[in-house]
């Protein structure tokens, strides 16, 4: 006897790469269901309530995202989100620091080091997108084989070429405001970054205003170059591109609210990116996830947690999934189902789903899963500009330096982006928040010597972040353990993490960089780096300290050797046939993008290749 | 709103509007019709900002609506002057009414006040939103519109008149003007610019009916208001007319299914909260504030913004639409501005009065 429900397609996981999953494939008719974790606000931007039985139910929207934002004492990335024991979420304020090899176990990762992994994501409908930056770089045609071109790292089982009419397809449906002519780089005298864009091809909106310390910058470092090797890099400063809101080309619609499409139809300048953007001018899977609600034929169940999945013997696919579905997030309390797909998709994020695949045994013949967790160590320098740059104005950053992303001396340490932070000490001092306080209470000022020295520093805060690259090693690697468990007795991901030299001279090399234009533009450093610091490292006798960039990438690999990897270039699992894996998890490499548009991009091909897979059967 | 014999700028005769016969009458038409569009907007922009932050959700949002659809007519109107080869005028101190204003039709019945969000202000929003059907023996605007219209065609079958020269001032496009109310579209022959007065006509008061019956069910389905054109024009979710969206806010409950307009609206209750609003002193005057310089500098700086808006609007339908794209910074500004305002009391007022933005133009020189 079965009960068990039936899908065309059943998706693990409502963030950006289900929603375009979901989205893809219920265009084309195919029953799709989206099992979420954590909870939902559904289509609603405003706070609702019903009545059921007589009983008042509470529906929150995106509203109630903001409520808690405000509230919340630590202003951090999931500040603005549901802190859910049944899908807990990795936070910032986890992280401290691993002596003696003693674990961290406060948070929701178990950290065993030797370093703190410190990048943290979002267990809610919407997934990690509701607090990312929204930063959309594609990667550099050089970063899809550094290991042929520098012996570095891994290949990937395609090409720049291959992803590129993907890349379109997810900067216009995503909605990337930027120009092509630019975005090429073919203004960079240093070919190894340049990339071939289609003729005529330009993104959907254009390009974000430049904030005016951009502008700055960008005269300040006219003409500067950098020397790595015996070789001149030029240092160049260019926009980037976002998906956020801007000025429409042709006929394109910019998206608004969910639930409230008159607003966030452009961005509106309230600097509040990151942890939460109050109108939905900067883009979001919910928009992705109402879209493919429209098309009638997707359902997304939230609250449901899936914690086993099984496979037929006889033929290796996958046969039903297992998943705890609860009312309340309060309470343990649930019921457990199952359902079944002709396909399955695993969207969950490169932890959960690596996670998720540990738990069910399957998926692993390559002993891959779970291995070769990425990050962008983010190192943070900071200062005082001579003048006034307006700091703390627009979004969290509008140019970068993508000039030094490629070029011969990958052959010998990590490439970095070097990103133009408009939010002064936000991120390496918490300024304003956590700085003005201690004007006050420590150094006793008020009134006029208060507001003057505020108006005399705050608006000459600066800071570069360096997102540097780290390759695949197979001992940074998420792992599960059953004495490690959750509320609901899922399991919690154990990391073993570490940064190698090759990273390192990255780092050392970024500090180079930043110490010749802190010189060229007459800023005042404050940068400092403590053995306190949770991502403080050394090199070569001088410390560092990296940050998480929020890119977790790796887990379950892309490759073309099925002993080597988890997926096939078609994203399919090596040993399930009817098993999909999408996400960051399956990038071999993290170069130097933030992963989320060629994510997407892999993503509308996999939607592409699990269409074509149901039409055959 | 009506526009009445009194009304100067427009010839009327027997209570009806005289046919648009020559260019130039069209586009004093036109300009009338900015005039007309942009004087609701101080009023409105006042309840709105009165209300405090995060309370009244569903009245800020359909107020904020109609300002925007407001807004969406206005450049509609200028595409339509410009495209036709006239010139908007925004950059004048006449542009603006003083208020209490009887609107630039001169209507003695109602009187237009700048006031706090209250039961007061939306009665005035309904008079001024009051659909055709109901206007008995008065010339609504929508009636002014279609004069228009008829005017456009008219002038378009004259071999003699030039109705859409080639080289006129660029328009307002899409790219400049979006998230606003509505989808700007290019006036380049009789087509578009009748589809630009069509919906001005059709979001404001509904789509023109022949045969209305108050006590026929509006066309609703489930969630939604009645059907004001948005629909088929413009694919967004649909909005009740603003006549209607203003009587839910004042009656305090939703239109349903089965609603007609006799009936009212009879669904769930709007949370309407009168005293989460900033008390503000109707119709604000620079001189309420001549003994309290801290007050009379903020509106000073309200107004310079104001000034500056109107002067960047007035260049954005003149030959610099890239203009728009400052502007909306500044519209931003003076929200901020206003609200400053309202959060300040006005001292030794008998009403505990707030104070507000006056909404002054000011030339260069002051």
């Amino acid at each position: 006897m079965s009960t068990c429900e039936q899908f065309d397609v059943v998706i693990v996981g409502a963030g950006i790469s289900g929603a375009i999953m979901a989205q893809q494939l219920g265009a084309k008719g195919k029953k799709v269901l989206i099992l979420e974790a954590g909870t939902g606000t559904e289509d609603r931007f405003w706070n609702s309530e019903s009545e059921h039985e007589g009983e008042k139910v509470k529906h929150p929207g995106y509203e109630s995202y903001m409520d808690t934002f405000f509230t919340a004492l630590a202003k951090i990335p999931n500040a603005p989100f549901p802190n859910n024991p049944n899908a807990p979420q990795p936070l910032v304020t986890d992280l401290a620091p691993i002596r003696d090899n003693q674990p961290l176990t406060d948070g929701y990762f178990v950290q065993k080091g030797p370093l703190p992994f410190s990048s943290t994501y979002t267990r809610s409908e919407g997934g990690t997108t509701l607090h990312w930056l929204g930063t959309c770089l594609r990667m550099l045609p050089e970063d899809f084989d550094i290991n042929t071109r520098f012996g570095q790292g891994l290949d990937w089982p395609i090409d720049y070429d291959e992803l590129q009419k993907w890349y379109e397809m997810a900067e216009k449906n995503i909605g990337v405001s930027a120009n092509a002519d630019e975005q090429n780089y073919h203004q960079i005298n240093n070919s190894s970054v340049h990339i071939p864009f289609e003729n005529q091809y330009n993104y959907p909106m254009e390009k974000i205003p430049q904030s005016y310390l951009d502008h700055h910058m960008e005269e300040g470092l006219r003409g500067m170059t950098v020397s790595f090797d015996d070789q001149d890099y030029p240092v160049d400063v260019v926009s980037t591109p976002q998906a956020r809101n801007g000025m429409p080309r042709g006929d394109y619609r910019p998206v608004g609210a969910v639930g409230n499409p008159d607003v966030g139809q452009r961005c509106a300048g309230n600097s509040n990116c990151v942890p939460i953007c109050p109108i939905q001018a900067k883009y979001n899977a919910l928009k992705t996830l109402e879209q493919a609600r429209k098309t009638g034929n997707v359902e997304i169940r939230n609250q449901c947690v899936v914690y086993d999945i099984e496979v037929d013997p006889a033929t290796n696919n996958i046969s039903r999934l297992l998943y705890k579905q609860y009312q309340h997030s309060g309470s343990p309390d649930h019921v457990c189902k199952t359902v079944t797909g002709k396909i399955v998709v695993l969207a969950a994020h490169a932890v959960e789903n690596a996670k998720l695949l540990l738990a069910s045994g399957i998926a692993n013949s390559s002993d891959q899963v779970g291995r070769n967790l990425m990050d962008h160590p983010t190192m943070l320098t900071w200062g005082l500009m001579p003048d006034k740059i307006g700091a703390f104005r627009g979004p969290g950053s509008t140019s970068g330096i993508p000039s030094l992303r490629g070029g011969a001396f990958r052959k010998n340490r990590a490439a970095f982006r070097i990103e133009i932070g408009n939010w002064g000490w936000s991120w390496p001092e918490g300024a304003p928040i956590n700085t003005v306080p201690d004007l006050i209470d420590q150094k006793n000022m008020f009134g006029k010597q208060l507001k003057d020295t505020i108006q005399s520093i705050y608006p000459r805060m600066f800071r570069f972040g360096f997102l540097v690259e780290q390759l695949p090693d197979s001992n940074n690697r998420v792992t599960i353990d059953p004495d490690y468990r959750d509320q609901l007795g899922n399991y919690r991901p154990v990391i073993n993490y570490n940064v190698t030299d090759y990273t390192r001279a990255g780092m050392a090399a970024a500090k180079q960089v930043s110490d010749q234009i802190f010189q060229r533009l007459g800023v005042e450093g404050y940068t400092e780096y403590h053995p306190s610091d949770p991502g403080y490292l050394t090199y070569q006798g001088k410390g560092y300290t990296y940050n998480g960039a929020g890119h977790l990438v790796g887990t379950h690999i892309m490759g073309s050797d099925s002993k080597t990897s988890v997926v096939n270039k078609e994203q399919r699992s090596w040993d399930h046939p009817n098993l999909y894996l999408v996400g960051c998890g399956n990038m071999p490499t993290i170069s130097t993008s933030n992963p989320t548009l060629t994510m997407a991009a892999l993503t509308y091909w996999a939607a592409d290749n699990v269409l074509k897979a149901l039409d055959q059967a | 709103m009506y526009i009445n014999d009194e009304c100067k700028p427009i010839k009327t005769k027997n209570n009806k509007l005289c046919p648009i016969t020559t260019i130039e009458e069209l586009h004093h038409n036109l300009q009338l019709a900015i005039e007309l569009e942009f004087a609701t907007l101080p009023t409105y922009l006042c309840a709105l900002y009165t209300i405090k932050e995060n309370t009244n959700i569903c009245a800020y949002n359909v107020i904020r609506s109609v300002v925007m659809e407001e807004m969406f007519h206005l450049t509609n109107s200028a595409n339509v002057l410009i495209g036709t080869g006239g010139f908007p005028a925004l950059n004048k101190p006449e542009f603006i009414p003083v208020f209490p204003t009887k609107l630039p039709d001169k209507e003695t019945w109602f009187t237009v006040d700048l006031q706090k969000f209250s039961p007061e202000a939306l009665t005035t929003f309904k008079y001024i939103e009051e659909p055709a059907e109901i206007a008995h023996g008065l010339i609504t605007i929508g009636e002014f519109y279609a004069n228009i219209e008829q005017g456009l065609v008219h002038l378009n079958s004259q071999t003699d008149v030039d109705l859409f020269p080639k080289k006129t001032h660029p328009q307002i496009e899409h790219k400049y003007y979006y998230g606003g109310g509505g989808i700007i579209s290019k006036v380049t022959d009789l087509d578009s610019a009748l589809f630009a007065i069509n919906a001005i006509i059709a979001q404001g008061e509904g789509m023109p009916t022949t045969h209305w019956d108050p006590d026929k069910p509006f066309p609703l389905d489930e969630t939604t208001g009645i059907f004001s054109g948005d629909h088929p024009l413009f694919m967004q979710p649909r909005e009740l007319a603003h006549y209607y969206r203003f009587n839910e806010l004042s009656a305090g409950k939703r239109y349903v299914c089965g609603d007609t307009h006799n009936s009212g609206p009879t669904g769930p209750d709007i949370p309407i909260d009168y005293h989460a609003v900033y008390n503000m002193k109707p119709n604000p005057k620079s001189s309420d504030y001549a003994n309290f310089p801290e007050l009379q500098q903020m509106n000073l700086e309200f107004n310079r913004l104001f000034s500056h808006l109107l002067n960047q609007l007035h260049d954005a339908f003149n030959g610099n639409p890239e203009i728009l794209e400052p502007a909306v910074g500044t519209m931003f500004k003076m929200k901020y501005a206003a609200q400053e305002l309202m959060r300040n009391p006005v001292p030794d007022s008998v009403y505990d009065y707030y104070a507000g933005p006056s909404w002054e133009y000011l030339s260069d020189n002051q």
